[in-house]
């Protein structure tokens, strides 16, 4: 019954509990955007990531030999054969050669990082890379083949076939040099693969004088990433056990940093021991950054909703006052024929319960055209930083039930407790002073 | 794969098979002659040695630019530091080199880096090593290639190959002057041949009685289109160095 009364009475001033619910539908929006926009980017970064840069499990590694410290993953065939012995010979494990260096055409130059790829076995690249021109088999059946993105094409003025010079520092010290064949040019929205400049796994280990057996980093990608965490231990044990030194990164920033690592020259350590040490970290780890990134967007946004819930809570105490104001006669006769004060209290909550219900549901419902009408209308230039939220040109936004369901029970909550205290000021008013208007 | 690629192959198959068998034979004698001939001059053992340099970097198209640095070097141990005087950006930096162990000191955050010995002058084209003590034939084979003239100059030439890759330059091409031994042009390659800079010694200054440091180096970088860099050497002074010049104290002192 007071359901139903309150149902009622909620629109009995039509303009007034429109304009607070437009307040619920605006907090509702905003709060649905951001949410959206934070789990869209982060699952857009995770599935860039770990196509182009990390893997589900990724290992990085420094080796030691005669007191020479040298940034890789020496010896990854035994370390491949591990990873299928231990986590299940499905696993995929992919080595890459990370070089910087700088590449030189016609008296121009500009230092590029360059990932070495070993085509039989990984083509990620291939499903990832938009070639725009070229082809993937030239790349792949040439060992001094190079594939470039448009924005360094355009810098050096280069097209296919023209070939270019590369120049490096080695991990020794040593200068070396080689020749590449330009067989594609790739514009790519990914922001992880957007500015690869893609190379052979061993043309990169030989420039550097590398080992064949040495790479700078193993991407592993399992069936599933259930319980990555628990066979990190497991590879970790393993490991140990084949005479590896292994280790957890530290922090998120050691896990980003061991992403976008590079060969460097050696540096000396003063032991007499050969090592080979490896750093195993997870996807998450790999994400860690990102989150803090996008936890700040989502305390913005939160911080914008809690203005807007402030504006609410202000115009629902003046609301209320205003209500109680029109309909002493009405809390007057409730009371004289019995109804307590508590229920006159809860008459008003429910009142205002059931408008931000109704406005919150329209807030979704419109919030949820919105993300539709940005994510498949609104076309982005992947450039920069933007084309991390970007799947396809478009913005990535992704709302999630559990967040809907959450800003539903927020708005519900809160809205109770700041109609309580007007309601409540209304359910104490004597009868007697209710009917004579004289509270 | 066309006849151009395959014969860049089969020639990079042959050099490989090849290299190492040139690589692992001992020094030629005639070589050696000559490479000890001109390091007893330019090692200046028994000296200390302060100089004054000016490296003039110019670069097609950019304004020239300059460094004046200080070295004090004292071959016999294998000690050099150098002292960066200007410009005010570089002013207080410097280099500390130790046998093989060179350090960069950087007055910013007051730390000291190694560089594996191998690093340039203030982003210059000129190697830290060539300030110091020559030591080709501990780190290179060498074998003589015949006379040839460069200039007004009958010249020894040398080739030198690396017998370890922790150098700048794997591979070095040495012309040395046949009338009184000293080098004159020095082409430095990488491990897979290609040119990457020459040095020519343009001028020396006597240092004692059989005794030479250069005065004037020309560095052309061959990567970098245009780019070369000017060495000019003054103040040549042999007066004994204090120990403590040679230690990182010094650096952190003359930065305050």
């Amino acid at each position: 019954m007071y359901i139903s009364l309150a149902f009622k009475n909620a629109f009995r001033q039509k303009k007034r509990s429109f304009t607070l619910g437009i307040n619920y539908t605006v907090v509702t929006i905003v709060l649905l955007l951001v949410f959206a926009f934070s789990n869209g980017a982060r699952v857009n970064i995770a599935n860039n990531l770990i196509k182009t840069s990390a893997g589900h499990l990724t290992i990085t590694g420094q080796y030691v030999n005669e007191r020479k410290a040298y940034l890789g993953v020496k010896n990854f065939p035994l370390i491949t054969d591990i990873v299928h012995k231990t986590l299940g010979s499905d696993s995929l494990v992919l080595p890459r050669y990370i070089l910087s260096s700088s590449l030189y055409y016609k008296g121009i130059s500009k230092r590029l990082q360059f990932t070495g790829i070993d085509t039989a076995l990984d083509t990620s690249f291939n499903d990832q890379l938009v070639l725009e021109q070229g082809e993937w088999e030239d790349f792949s059946d040439n060992p001094n083949a190079i594939i470039i993105p448009r924005e360094i094409a355009d810098y050096f003025g280069l097209n296919l076939s023209d070939e270019v010079l590369i120049s490096t520092r080695t991990r020794f010290g040593a200068f070396n040099t080689g020749l590449l064949k330009i067989t594609g040019i790739h514009n790519t929205a990914n922001f992880f693969a957007g500015g690869v400049v893609l190379c052979h796994l061993d043309y990169l280990q030989k420039l550097d004088l590398a080992e064949s057996d040495t790479a700078i980093t193993l991407y592993i990608y399992l069936p599933t990433l259930a319980e990555l965490s628990v066979k990190r231990e497991k590879l970790i044990n393993a490991l140990a056990a084949a005479g590896f030194e292994v280790y957890k990164p530290q922090s998120n920033e050691e896990a980003i940093s061991a992403i976008t690592g590079s060969s460097a020259r050696y540096t000396i350590e003063e032991t007499d021991q050969n090592i080979i040490r490896l750093t195993v970290f997870t996807l998450d780890e790999a994400l860690g950054i990102v989150s803090t990134v996008l936890g700040a967007v989502n305390g913005f946004g939160i911080f914008i909703a809690a203005i807007l819930f402030f504006i609410i809570a202000v115009s629902i105490f003046i609301n209320l006052r205003m209500t109680i104001n029109e309909r002493l006669r009405e809390i007057g006769t409730m009371r004289t024929i019995g109804v307590e004060k508590y229920q006159v209290t809860l008459l008003f909550i429910l009142e205002n319960i059931i408008l931000a219900l109704l406005f919150t549901c329209i807030g979704l419902a419109l919030g949820l055209g919105i993300t539709a009408l940005l994510r498949f209308t609104v076309e982005l230039p992947p450039s920069g930083a933007l084309s991390l939220v970007l799947a396809d040109r478009h913005l990535a936004l992704l709302p999630n039930i559990c967040d809907m369901a959450a800003i539903l029970l927020a708005i519900t909550l809160l809205t109770a407790l700041f109609s309580y205290f007007p309601a409540r000021f209304g359910g104490k008013i004597r009868p007697v002073d209710a009917l004579n208007n004289v509270f | 794969m066309n006849i151009k690629m395959r014969l860049t192959y089969l020639f990079i198959g042959l050099l490989i098979i090849i290299a190492p068998s040139f690589s692992q034979s001992e020094s030629d004698p005639e070589a050696i002659r000559i490479i000890e001939n001109f390091e007893s001059k330019l090692n200046l053992e028994g000296f200390d040695i302060t100089t004054l340099f000016t490296l003039v970097q110019k670069k097609e198209g950019e304004a020239d630019r300059v460094l004046r640095i200080r070295i004090y070097r004292r071959d016999l141990s294998e000690l050099f530091t150098i002292l960066f005087l200007y410009p005010n950006s570089e002013k207080g930096k410097g280099y500390l080199r130790q046998g093989d162990n060179l350090y960069l000191y950087l007055p910013t955050t007051g730390e000291f880096v190694y560089r594996n010995r191998k690093d340039d002058i203030g982003s210059s084209d000129v190697r830290t090593d060539i300030f110091g003590r020559l030591t080709n034939l501990e780190r290179f084979r060498a074998s003589y290639l015949g006379s040839v003239r460069v200039a007004e100059w009958d010249c020894h030439l040398i080739r030198l190959d690396a017998k370890i890759l922790d150098v700048t330059f794997p591979i070095q091409k040495w012309y040395v002057r046949k009338s009184d031994g000293l080098p004159v042009k020095v082409e430095n390659f990488s491990a897979s041949e290609t040119l990457l800079r020459t040095y020519y010694y343009i001028d020396y200054s006597r240092v004692g009685a059989n005794n030479y440091i250069f005065t004037k180096l020309l560095a052309v970088n061959h990567l970098e289109q245009g780019q070369k860099t000017f060495i000019t050497n003054e103040n040549v002074s042999t007066a004994r160095i204090d120990d403590s010049v040679f230690k990182q104290s010094f650096l952190e002192q003359q930065s305050r």
